[in-house]
């Protein structure tokens, strides 16, 4: 039975701009909660400038720790985004409309949090440009434009462009609405952020053309970003990385844990902002049986990894997976990926009546990004513990205080600059949500009334 | 009638599928008509196919008596027939498990023309059985088993003759209503065996759940059966035969190609239906474009997954990864690589992402069977490579193996594996109506038109949203 109900459109304007227009106890409370812990983020990360990168728990051979696992972690995160705004939006899938935005925005944020991984861990920040600029292509040997650590940064900035371009686009009608409501400062922004729009026609086809050309577009960046992410670890030769899986599985499992993430999101947004009747439990449901398809496609992709490491059984590959299966703390992770990421949720979400409980919906959705980062960590370090043949070049990577910290921070950080955002603007697409109001009907076949949609064929 | 979609109106789409538009008992009245009255030309094509399928079985026959299982090589072509019809035919009923699943509306017609081709599963099955002696045991080499017991025979003999099993029983349970239909219709005692078979069939509303909840766990049931048995196929009959070759990709990208494949298999029957089958009502522009957009994005990941398999040996530059690079995509078989990249990817995608030509009905057969040459092509690349490497013992390539030049008794086996699948098929529509009289009756029943402003638009239930 659908759930929707008919809302008047000052009703839907009022309630979606409640974020934007009031600040309640709730966002207060989380406002200052997040606020400490990124002050503890800020200290960190002066703190590691400060002494160095020796603070951390880095050492030869494994220099790769805790930052980029985090990296990868929130890259994953950002796909969210992409999968739910572009795909959906043009697979024309209904369900979409209450989440589009905030997955977006999750997007922006997930990807500014996590480029900043890759620059603290430099451990010198600022030297990074001039480690880039200029561009030193005469001598051809670094920074090497053939390198995927030199993809990697332009994949994501450009991603992060498009995303940005994105979200602006598919919002100029709701800024436009605003600033035919705002007072005070927020007027003369959103004034010169509406761009001039007047709900004409044309600029409606304009809006929507550009929308789905830059969903199209995004599509081949959002597959590039995770696949260049993964060529930083498999375009070499280090034992279990250079494989050639890790592109898709990497992408599969980023949708895993976005799309897992928008849910946490999704019910957050319920619970902050009181967005019940536009946030319904149809789109839980609908989200759920996507993740299911998705979360199997993730754990076949896992599979290819662990099957055709051991498939030629290489005594270096054979030698890491045999770590990653038997030793503290990989075995703990192993299990963490597998009833965390598949196990519980999966079989909770094949139910209808557990995919419609928000609760339920909300800790699987955690659980799986708990399994996610830990994949991600299962993935990336033991490689590179191993990474030399002989023995006495093996080490143990344990993070330090200041990594725990800054891995932290990075929690405080997307929700923060979410909230942010939510204070300027609705965190839910209203002029979507209005059309969604007309797109969606009821038709009758004998005595039942069935949902229906309005269709191009 | 003018359409809206998301915020934009778009040209009148016509012609639609017109089928839409008719009642039950024109649906019903049109399905056993078609079913029935086969022409001349049916049966022409059947002799023809009938023909070429004795034709291969001679050829398999005197290949297996003048070479014996003994030299690997000489099978290859039987295991290039065997990896493309897996390719095609057995990957066509996932079309339909898939457009189902997401409760597409355009796929009612499509629906039995992708599944039919699980008639003849019983090609690939075959062909296995005799492949099997041609695959060494998994001792001394890489393998996927990790010593299971009758590995690989066993396992790889469960999963395909078990998908086998599977298409069978889902299109028999998809034809149940169809069947019963045809049974409560024909009064003059000439309803065919497995009309019969549905007697129990009543429409109940306990067996139409029963018809439904089947349908769709069979069906989801035979795209991971179909993913697995690639998966192992790719494994076995690829990458354990040629030294050295590891690429985790590879099983994906056979089970990812291999749906482009079937995709293909459904536009291209698609398209002869419409033209010859007497079933140009139920194809409208809808399913053809609805099909090129999967095409497209089919390419878009064939081509993706090609680069996964490549780039990373060639990043690698270990001298067995640039040996492999040479042997599957630049020196060994390098026109048969150019053919399938060119046809299974550039042509979808500069074709395909046209709308007008999206739009069309001419565009998506023709890149279909673009695509149905390209894949062909790829599997003789890559189970020729496969089936070449004498001693596959070794940890690596160590030279590239020579290339191997098909006979005519290759090609014939080849083209008769083909010929069998499609006359099985044509002979399945003797029996079975396509496409399917209860799922196009319920499908009109959840679509209607209404006023939108001042046009007309089409509203379509969603039951269960």
């Amino acid at each position: 039975m659908q759930e929707r109900r008919n809302l008047p459109q000052m009703e839907v304007i009022q309630e979606l701009l409640l974020p934007v227009t009031r600040t309640t106890m709730w966002m207060w409370v989380a406002f200052i909660i997040l606020g400490t812990i990124l002050a503890a983020f800020g200290f960190a990360i002066a703190w590691m400038v400060y002494w160095g990168i020796g603070v951390t728990g880095l050492n030869r051979p494994g220099m790769w720790g805790f930052m980029i696992v985090n990296f990868v972690f929130w890259i994953g995160i950002s796909h969210a985004g992409v999968m739910i705004s572009a795909i959906l939006r043009l697979t024309q899938a209904e369900w979409r409309r209450p989440v589009t935005r905030a997955a977006e925005v999750m997007t922006m944020f997930s990807l500014m949090t996590a480029l900043t991984y890759p620059l603290i861990h430099t451990g010198r920040p600022w030297r990074t440009l001039y480690w880039v600029f200029p561009y030193d292509f005469w001598r051809g040997i670094f920074p090497d434009v053939r390198s995927a650590l030199v993809m990697d940064p332009s994949a994501v900035i450009t991603y992060l462009t498009g995303t940005i371009l994105f979200i602006y686009i598919t919002t100029v009608p709701d800024i436009a609405m605003m600033r035919d409501r705002a007072t005070g400062w927020r007027r003369p922004l959103y004034r010169v952020l509406a761009l001039g729009w007047q709900n004409g026609e044309r600029q409606w086809v304009i809006q929507t053309a550009t929308g789905f050309l830059l969903a199209a577009l995004m599509l081949s960046i959002f597959v590039s970003v995770h696949s260049i992410v993964s060529w930083d670890f498999s375009f070499s030769l280090d034992p279990v990385w250079h494989t050639s899986v890790w592109a898709p599985y990497f992408v599969i499992g980023a949708v895993h844990s976005g799309v897992s993430a928008a849910v946490t999101l999704m019910v957050l947004m319920r619970w902050m902002f009181g967005f019940d009747k536009y946030i319904r439990e149809e789109h839980f449901d609908a989200i759920g049986r996507l993740l299911v398809v998705v979360a199997t496609a993730w754990v076949f992709f896992f599979m290819l990894d662990v099957f055709f490491a051991l498939f030629n059984q290489d005594p270096r590959e054979t030698a890491v997976m045999k770590m990653r299966f038997e030793q503290w703390p990989y075995t703990l992770m192993l299990v963490l990926i597998f009833v965390f990421g598949y196990f519980i949720p999966v079989p909770i979400w094949m139910f209808r009546k557990f995919r419609r409980n928000i609760k339920l919906m909300f800790w699987t959705s955690i659980m799986v990004n708990i399994g996610m980062w830990s994949e991600r960590y299962w993935l990336v370090i033991p490689g590179l513990e191993r990474k030399y043949e002989w023995t006495f070049d093996w080490n143990y990577y344990r993070p330090g205080i200041v990594e725990i910290t800054l891995i932290v921070g990075s929690f405080a950080l997307v929700p923060f600059l979410f909230m942010c955002f939510s204070k300027i603007f609705p965190p839910v697409s209203i002029w979507e949500e209005k059309e969604g109001q007309y797109f969606l009907q009821e038709i009758k076949v004998g005595k039942a009334s069935i949902p229906a949609i309005v269709r191009e064929f | 009638m003018a359409t809206v979609t998301d915020g934009h109106h778009v040209p009148e789409p016509s012609p639609m599928t017109k089928a839409w538009d008719y009642t039950p008992g024109q649906l019903v009245r049109d399905g056993l008509q078609r079913l029935r009255a086969k022409g001349q030309w049916y049966r022409i094509s059947l002799i023809i196919l009938g023909i070429l399928t004795v034709i291969g079985i001679i050829a398999l026959i005197v290949q297996a008596v003048a070479t014996g299982w003994g030299d690997r090589e000489n099978w290859g072509y039987v295991a290039v027939a065997f990896g493309y019809i897996m390719s095609t035919v057995a990957a066509a009923p996932c079309v339909c498990v898939a457009a189902r699943l997401t409760r597409s509306h355009w796929r009612r017609p499509i629906d039995r023309i992708s599944e039919i081709w699980a008639a003849a599963m019983i090609v690939p099955a075959v062909l296995f059985l005799l492949l099997m002696w041609t695959v060494p045991n998994t001792h001394g080499r890489p393998t996927i088993w990790f010593g299971w017991w009758a590995a690989p025979y066993l396992w790889d003999a469960i999963l395909v003759v078990g998908l086998a099993f599977t298409g069978y029983a889902l299109l028999y349970i998809s034809s149940i209503p169809d069947l019963a239909i045809a049974r409560a219709q024909v009064q003059d005692g000439s309803a065919n065996w497995l009309t019969r078979k549905a007697e129990g069939f009543y429409g109940t509303q306990a067996q139409w759940r029963i018809i439904d909840r089947a349908v769709a766990y069979l069906g989801a049931f035979y795209v991971v059966m179909y993913i697995g048995t690639m998966t192992v196929i790719a494994a076995d009959f690829i990458m354990s035969l040629i030294p050295g070759y590891k690429s985790a990709i590879f099983p994906a990208y056979f089970a990812v190609s291999g749906f482009g494949g079937g995709v293909a298999v459904v536009v291209v029957t698609a398209s002869f239906m419409r033209w010859w089958g007497g079933a140009a009502d139920y194809l409208g522009r809808e399913q053809f474009f609805a099909l090129a957009k999967i095409q497209l994005a089919l390419g878009l990941l064939f081509a993706y997954f090609i680069w996964t398999d490549f780039v990373i040996p060639w990043y690698g530059r270990m001298p067995w990864e640039i040996l492999q690079i040479r042997l599957l995509y630049f020196d060994s078989y390098l026109w048969y690589f150019v053919v399938a990249f060119a046809l299974c990817f550039i042509s979808p995608l500069v074709l395909m992402m046209w709308t007008k030509l999206r739009r069309g009905k001419v565009g998506p057969f023709i890149v279909s069977s673009g695509v149905l040459i390209g894949l062909l092509a790829d599997r003789i690349r890559l189970f020729s490579a496969a089936y070449t490497p004498k001693d596959i013992t070794e940890d690596r390539l160590h030279f590239l193996p020579p290339v191997y030049s098909p006979g005519v008794l290759d090609w014939l086996i080849v083209i008769g594996a083909i010929a069998a699948c499609v006359a099985l098929v044509m002979l399945a529509m003797r029996l079975i109506p396509v496409p399917s009289i209860w799922e196009m009756t319920e499908g009109t029943r959840l679509r209607v038109k209404r006023r939108y402003h001042n046009t007309e638009v089409m509203v379509i239930g969603k039951p269960d949203y």
